[in-house]
C-alpha cells in the first residue's frame, strides 16, 4: 500500500482522476466484452504496453499484483480446458481445442483488467481518487468511508506491530504468537485500534473537519483537452473492439 | 469475483443494482446515523478488510472463498452503515489489492453485502439474537445468519458466472463446489462474529446501547430490495437465459427422445386449451411483441409485478383474517 501511495504521490497526474476512472471502465468493458474464443483480445495489450513506458511503474509491484489474480483465473480456465472439447479455428489456419483458447482469452482479460486498475492507482493518489469518485456523484459518506478505512488500516497495522513487539519482549523464547493467545490479542488489537481511531476522529473534528468539504476539496474539474483525450481513447477502444480485425491484415501491412 | 469472470451485461446490471442500494444506504445513513460511530465504521472496515485477506482459491470456479463480514458489521452498526462499510472495503480491495475489479464491483457488493446486511441480519440474526442478552442466542444467530448470508451470496456467484458464459463448468458441479465450501466458511464466520459481539458486549457495552433502535432495514424495505433484485434479474439477466432445454426437459429428452411429454384424454385437452387461452406470456414473451429481446424483458417484468401483486394480496387477506380472529 505504502509503495503504491508513494509512487502515485511522486508520479505526474497526467489528467483528472475522474477521466482516468472513466477511461479504466471503458477499457475494462471493451476488453471483457470479447467472446471466449475471440483471440483479438490480445490487441488490447497495446494500451498497457504503451502506458508501461510512459508511467514506468516499479516492475515488482506491477507483476506481483498480476500474479495475485492469476491463480483464480487459471483455475476457472482449467475447468474450460477439461469441459470444452470443441475445435476452434484460429488465425493462420490453426485449429485448437476450444477450452485452451477460452482459457487463454480469460487470462488475457484478467491481466488487462488488473493492469488498467493498477495504472489508475499508480498515477492517482488516494485523495484524488476520492475526489474523482465524488465527481461521479458517489455519496460523500461512502467516499469518506473509503478514505478512513485506508487510514485506519494503517492505524491497525501500527498497533499490530506494537503489540507484536510487546509480545516478543514478554515471551522472548517463543517463535510467533501462540495459538491460545490469538483471540485475546485480536480482541485487544480491535479495542486499541478503536480507541486510537476515536481519538484521531475527535482531533479531526476539533480542527474543523467537514466530510463534504474535505472530500470535495480534491474534486478536480476536467479540462476540454482532457475530455477530448478521453473521447479519443474511448473511441479507439470501441473501434478496436467492434472492427472485425483479422490478424492476416496486420501481416499484409 | 474478478472482472474477467463477468460479462459487461451481467457486470453492468449488478453495478446498477448495487449503485441504487448504495444510494439508498447513503441517504439513510445521512439522515439517521450517529456521527460518533464513524470511527467504529472505519475500524470495522479495516478489521473486515484484514479478515477478507485470508482467502483461498476454490478450484475450477475462478472465485475465492473468504469471510464476508456482512453480518458482523450489521450486528454492530445496523444494515445501512454495514452495507456502506462493506462497499468501501470492496472498492479498496478492487483498486489497491487487485482483488475483485471495477466491473465486477457491483456483483461483489451485491453477493457479500446485500444478502448479509439486508436479508440475513434483519430476517435471521435479529429475531434470534433479540436484545443481545444471551450469549447462546448471539452465537446461534451469528452462525445461522453467517451461513444464510454466505450461501445466498455464493449461489449468486454461481448464477452470475454462468450467466456471463465465461466458464464451461456445469451448473451442478459449480454449485457443488461453491455451496459446501461456503457452508463451512459461513459457520466459521458465524463463530468469529459471535466471539466479537460477546467480547465487545463485555468490554464496550456502550456500543450496544440502543441497539434495538439501530438502523436495520425494516421488513417493507427488505421486500422492496428483493423486488428490485427481481426486476434486475427478470429485466436484464433474462436476456442471457439459455435457449437450451432446462435440466428437467433435458432429462426427459434423454429418457424419451422428446422434450415434453404428451398425454391424451378429455381432462388433459380441456386443461391444455384453458392454458393456451390463459397464457398471456407464453414462452416468456408477449404475443403482440413477437419473440424479440424487448418482449422477453417486458414479459419478465410483468411476471415479477404479477407475482408481487399476488403475494401482497394474499398477505393482506391473511392479515385481515388474522385480525378478525
Amino acid at each position: 500500500m505504502r509503495e503504491l501511495e508513494s509512487f502515485s504521490a511522486s508520479s505526474p497526474a497526467y489528467c483528472a482522476a475522474s477521466v482516468k476512472i472513466f477511461a479504466s471502465l471503458v477499457f475494462i468493458v471493451c476488453a471483457v466484452s470479447f467472446g471466449v474464443y475471440d483471440v483479438r483480445v490480445v490487441l488490447f495489450f497495446i494500451y498497457p504496453f504503451v502506458l508501461f513506458f510512459i508511467v514506468r511503474p516499479p516492475a515488482r509491484i506491477f507483476f506481483t499484483r498480476i500474479l495475485i489474480v492469476l491463480p483464480f483465473v487459471l483455475f476457472a480456465g482449467i475447468s474450460n480446458v477439461i469441459f470444452d472439447s470443441s475445435r476452434v479455428d484460429l488465425p493462420f489456419g490453426i485449429e485448437m481445442r476450444g477450452g485452451v483458447v477460452s482459457c487463454f482469452t480469460l487470462v488475457c482479460k484478467a491481466v488487462l483488467c488488473v493492469g488498467s486498475v493498477l495504472f489508475l492507482v499508480l498515477t492517482t493518489p488516494v485523495n484524488a481518487i476520492a475526489g474523482g469518485l465524488r465527481r461521479f456523484k458517489v455519496p460523500c459518506v461512502l467516499v469518506l468511508q473509503i478514505v478512513l478505512t485506508l487510514r485506519y488500516l494503517e492505524v491497525m497495522l501500527e498497533e499490530a506491530v506494537r503489540m507484536n513487539s510487546a509480545y516478543s519482549l514478554r515471551a522472548p523464547n517463543r517463535r510467533g504468537v501462540h495459538f491460545s493467545d490469538w483471540p485475546k490479542i485480536v480482541a485487544r488489537l480491535f479495542l486499541r485500534s478503536l480507541d486510537r481511531a476515536e481519538n484521531i476522529y475527535s482531533a479531526m473534528l476539533c480542527r474543523g473537519f467537514c466530510a463534504r468539504k474535505s472530500m470535495d476539496f480534491f474534486r478536480s474539474k476536467e479540462t476540454a483537452a482532457e475530455i477530448f483525450a478521453l473521447a479519443a481513447f474511448s473511441a479507439s477502444c470501441v473501434f478496436l473492439r467492434v472492427f472485425n480485425w483479422q490478424f492476416q491484415d496486420f501481416l499484409r501491412w | 469475483m474478478a472482472d474477467a469472470l463477468v460479462s459487461p451485461a451481467v457486470g453492468g446490471a449488478m453495478l446498477a443494482t448495487s449503485a441504487v442500494l448504495i444510494g439508498i444506504s447513503a441517504r439513510n445513513v445521512r439522515k439517521n446515523f450517529d456521527n460518533s460511530k464513524i470511527p467504529l465504521m472505519g475500524v470495522m472496515g479495516a478489521f473486515v478488510f484484514a479478515m477478507q485477506m485470508i482467502n483461498f482459491t476454490i478450484p475450477g470456479t475462478g472465485s475465492s472463498g473468504h469471510i464476508a463480514g456482512g453480518v458482523m458489521l450489521a450486528a454492530l452498526l445496523g444494515s445501512y452503515p454495514a452495507f456502506l462499510v462493506l462497499s468501501a472495503v470492496l472498492i479498496i480491495q478492487a483498486l489497491f489489492f487487485a482483488d475483485g475489479g471495477l466491473l465486477a464491483y457491483g456483483c461483489n457488493v451485491f453477493n457479500m453485502g446485500f444478502w448479509s446486511c439486508f436479508i440475513a441480519y434483519p430476517l435471521v440474526f435479529k429475531p434470534i439474537a433479540k436484545d443481545y442478552s444471551s450469549n447462546g442466542r448471539i452465537f446461534a444467530a451469528s452462525i445461522l445468519a453467517g451461513i444464510v448470508g454466505l450461501q445466498l451470496g455464493a449461489f449468486c456467484v454461481v448464477l452470475e458466472t454462468l450467466c456471463s458464459g465465461i466458464t464451461e463448468l456445469p451448473f451442478k458441479v459449480f454449485a457443488g463446489l461453491m455451496q459446501p465450501i461456503h457452508l463451512a466458511i459461513g459457520a466459521v464466520e458465524g463463530v468469529l462474529t459471535g466471539m466479537l459481539i460477546v467480547f465487545l458486549k463485555s468490554a464496550r457495552p456502550e456500543l450496544f446501547a440502543g441497539q434495538n433502535a439501530a438502523q436495520s432495514a425494516p421488513l417493507k424495505l427488505v421486500c422492496g430490495y428483493l423486488l428490485l433484485a427481481s426486476f434486475a434479474i427478470a429485466g436484464a439477466l433474462s436476456l442471457l437465459a439459455s435457449e437450451n432445454p432446462d435440466g428437467l426437459e433435458w432429462s426427459i429428452f434423454k429418457a424419451t427422445g422428446k422434450e415434453e411429454l404428451s398425454a391424451s384424454g378429455a381432462v388433459y385437452e380441456f386443461l391444455e386449451k384453458a392454458q393456451a387461452k390463459l397464457s398471456v406470456f407464453a414462452d416468456y414473451a408477449i404475443a403482440s411483441m413477437g419473440d424479440g429481446a424487448l418482449s422477453a424483458v417486458f414479459a419478465g417484468l410483468a411476471g415479477v409485478l404479477i407475482v408481487a401483486a399476488a403475494v401482497v394480496l394474499a398477505a393482506r387477506i391473511l392479515k385481515a383474517r388474522h385480525s378478525e380472529r
